[in-house]
């Protein structure tokens, strides 16, 4: 490494394979392969590429993309593939995937990942092979990000009878090795055949199941013991296909977990996840492609309301040992509605450090908020942003409780026109804590190492809430504020008698 | 909290001292750590002092990376071009051989990275004549090698041809 190296010396070419490889990784293989003639030094380099990417955008034309692909494939030395990624594939693709998909495999393919066009409108087949293979990691299959909503891809798992769609997903499938599963925008034609494709990967320490939808109705079980991280999202088209399906998980040695989930679908989690760390809970009442206020969407009656309440809280309930726990505004509102919410508010989460919540600030987080700081007693950081107010939004608890009757949603408003209508926010900071009430309903006061709402939620004196923060604990706030609101600081604020970092927004 | 240091020896027996969090960073110098416990400093004789500055600094910026800061994250990312913006191709290679070495998985990324950011959008002629690389074909050979791609991937010898004459 100490030697000097002449101007004329070619360091480049003089770097072992490996890293001539590493540095080729960065490039896509239409360019990789172009270094073969630089000199006789890159000659063979293409041939033991560990990382194969092949973007068509890159390579447009469907004769050249065929060639290249088949001719990488086909010259290729002995060596094994690590990755085969094939991205931005289309209709003319489908004839030679399969191909090019066993011939990764006879590589001992370890991470397949295929991104689906635009274009593609029929549907995509993959060998059977695929999910039979031993050496596969990781397995990835998306639409194309920026792909429109009709187009999905259908996992047609009986490849060998392609065209009889009654052959169920034989016990067949099995992936021992797979760690990871990504699947984005992908349609399964049945829950069964979802709920066996999980089970049939007995390593699988990752499930990526992003906008995914079910043909059918049915329960999908997400059933494995080695399962470390989940996310699931709710297919935001979903509600036209699948209106009413169950999920049930099954992964009691879950660390993280992210749910981005309708409300109205049985999402449950089946067992309590001792080892949670992270958990992010973003549930949504969706209608069609629009995520909307629960007030214009929610069915009226109070058994529906409740059943939505219930479905939610049992989701806190089974996430309660998180270290961490972000929530949206959604999800605060409803797992803390005054009415129904008894069962939340006797949760306790014994181990939650860092509280992060999305909200769009009204009367109810702050009360939702106290009671959670009440009931995490490990409580460190609690950071909340606020969020644009982008639909017609009622703050429901606030009404009940001043008004004894909970109103519907009232007008959209546009941001810049509403106006206060509940008081002003006052500012209590409180050594490291900063933290608001609302003039009218809530008011908080502060008594040795701890804050306790009084008012605003009926009996709530008498359980005595109490939040302790220690000293150390930080409360953080940031959003976006325009003119109407800007932040402002009560004229009174207790404590060290210095303005507080971040300030709260008077609506 | 204090932490525990770490010495670093260069091959030219220059002390370089680092937070064991950052020189963890490094397989190498932590197996070196774990195996033979040296008392006075891990020596490295294949990385010079002048390289291995530049290795402890990109070492002690990464130490704490940041796991959901957006903002962190993109300062971060700012560094790392800065980081090597003004290095010759002579250090950059240098510090490729050290990461690969030192098995510093972001470091080598990074290199690597940036050499094929030089390569990207360049024709074969300007590739050779950045990096020094002689042609040694001799052109029966490179013939050979252009045709025996064209008959694999038919795509390559003809539309390389044309980036070429475009790139000039």
């Amino acid at each position: 490494m100490a030697k000097k190296i002449d101007g004329d010396e070619d360091a480049l070419s003089s770097l072992s394979d490996s890293v001539l490889h590493h540095i080729l990784y960065f490039l896509d293989t239409k360019y990789a392969v172009r270094t073969s003639i630089l000199s006789s030094r890159w000659r063979n380099l293409w041939k033991s590429l560990p990382h194969l990417t092949f973007n068509k955008t890159i390579t447009p034309q469907n004769n050249h993309f065929v060639n290249l692909v088949n001719g990488v494939l086909i010259v290729r030395d002995g060596s094994d593939i690590q990755t085969l990624r094939l991205l931005s594939i289309d209709d003319a693709d489908s004839p030679n995937l399969h191909n090019w998909i066993l011939g990764a495999i006879g590589h001992n393919v370890r991470e397949i990942d295929i991104e689906v066009g635009t274009t593609l409108k029929k549907l995509i087949k993959l060998p059977n092979g695929l999910f039979n293979c031993q050496t596969l990691t990781t397995l990835k299959l998306s639409l194309d990000k920026v792909a429109s909503f009709p187009y999905y891809i259908l996992v047609n798992m009986p490849v060998n009878l392609p065209d009889n769609l009654h052959v169920h997903w034989p016990g067949r499938i099995c992936l021992p090795n797979l760690k990871a599963l990504h699947l984005f925008r992908v349609s399964f034609g049945d829950f069964e055949a979802a709920s066996k494709l999980i089970s049939s990967c007995p390593s699988l320490l990752t499930l990526e199941m992003l906008h995914c939808s079910f043909d059918a109705r049915g329960c999908f079980v997400i059933n494995s013991p080695t399962l470390k991280l989940l996310k699931m999202q709710t297919w935001v088209g979903s509600s036209t296909t699948s209106p009413s399906c169950n999920i049930k998980v099954c992964a009691p040695n879950l660390k993280y977990l992210l749910c981005d989930d309708d409300m109205r679908k049985e999402f449950s989690l089946v067992n309590e996840l001792a080892h949670l760390e992270h958990a992010k809970i973003a549930m949504e009442v969706i209608k069609g492609r629009m995520k909307r206020s629960p007030l214009e969407e929610w069915p009226i009656d109070d058994d529906q309301r409740k059943r939505i309440v219930r479905r939610v809280t049992s989701i806190l309930e089974a996430v309660r040992y998180t270290e961490y726990l972000t929530l949206n505004p959604m999800t605060l509102l409803v797992a803390f509605e005054s009415r129904f919410a008894q069962q939340s508010l006797s949760l306790q989460f014994p181990n939650l450090k860092h509280l992060k919540l999305q909200t769009r600030f009204s009367q109810d987080c702050a009360i939702s908020i106290m009671y959670l700081l009440k009931s995490s007693p490990q409580i460190e950081t609690l950071k909340i942003e606020i969020v644009e107010n982008t639909f017609s939004w009622e703050p429901l608890i606030l009404e009940e409780t001043s008004q004894g009757k909970a109103r519907q949603g009232r007008p959209k408003q546009g941001t810049g026109k509403a106006k206060p209508r509940h008081g002003q926010v006052r500012l209590v900071s409180f050594w490291d804590v900063s933290f608001w009430s609302w003039g009218n309903g809530l008011t908080s006061t502060i008594r040795g190492g701890g804050l306790s709402p009084r008012g605003g939620m009926g009996n709530s004196d008498k359980q005595s809430p109490r939040a302790r923060l220690g000293h150390h604990a930080k409360v953080k706030t940031h959003g976006p504020w325009s003119g109407h609101h800007e932040p402002r600081l009560a004229p009174n604020v207790p404590g060290h008698g210095q303005a507080p970092r971040d300030a709260i927004p008077v609506p | 909290m204090s932490t525990k240091k770490i010495t670093l020896l260069s091959s030219d027996n220059e002390l370089f001292t680092v937070d064991e969090e950052a020189a963890n960073q490094s397989l190498t110098i932590k197996h070196l750590i774990e195996d033979t416990e040296p008392e006075n400093g891990v020596p490295l004789p294949q990385v010079h002092s002048k390289i291995l500055a530049k290795v402890t600094e990109y070492l002690i910026k990464h130490a704490n990376e940041p796991d959901n800061d957006a903002a962190a994250k993109e300062e971060l990312k700012n560094w790392d071009d800065k980081f090597l913006e003004k290095v010759n191709h002579e250090t950059l290679f240098d510090l490729i051989l050290a990461a690969n070495y030192l098995d510093i998985k972001g470091l080598l990324d990074l290199t690597c990275q940036t050499v094929a950011d030089l390569m990207n959008g360049m024709s074969v002629v300007e590739v050779r004549k950045l990096f020094n690389i002689v042609n040694d074909f001799t052109p029966e050979d490179e013939a050979e090698v252009r045709k025996r791609r064209k008959r694999g991937t038919k795509t390559i010898g003809p539309s390389n041809d044309q980036a070429n004459q475009s790139n000039h």
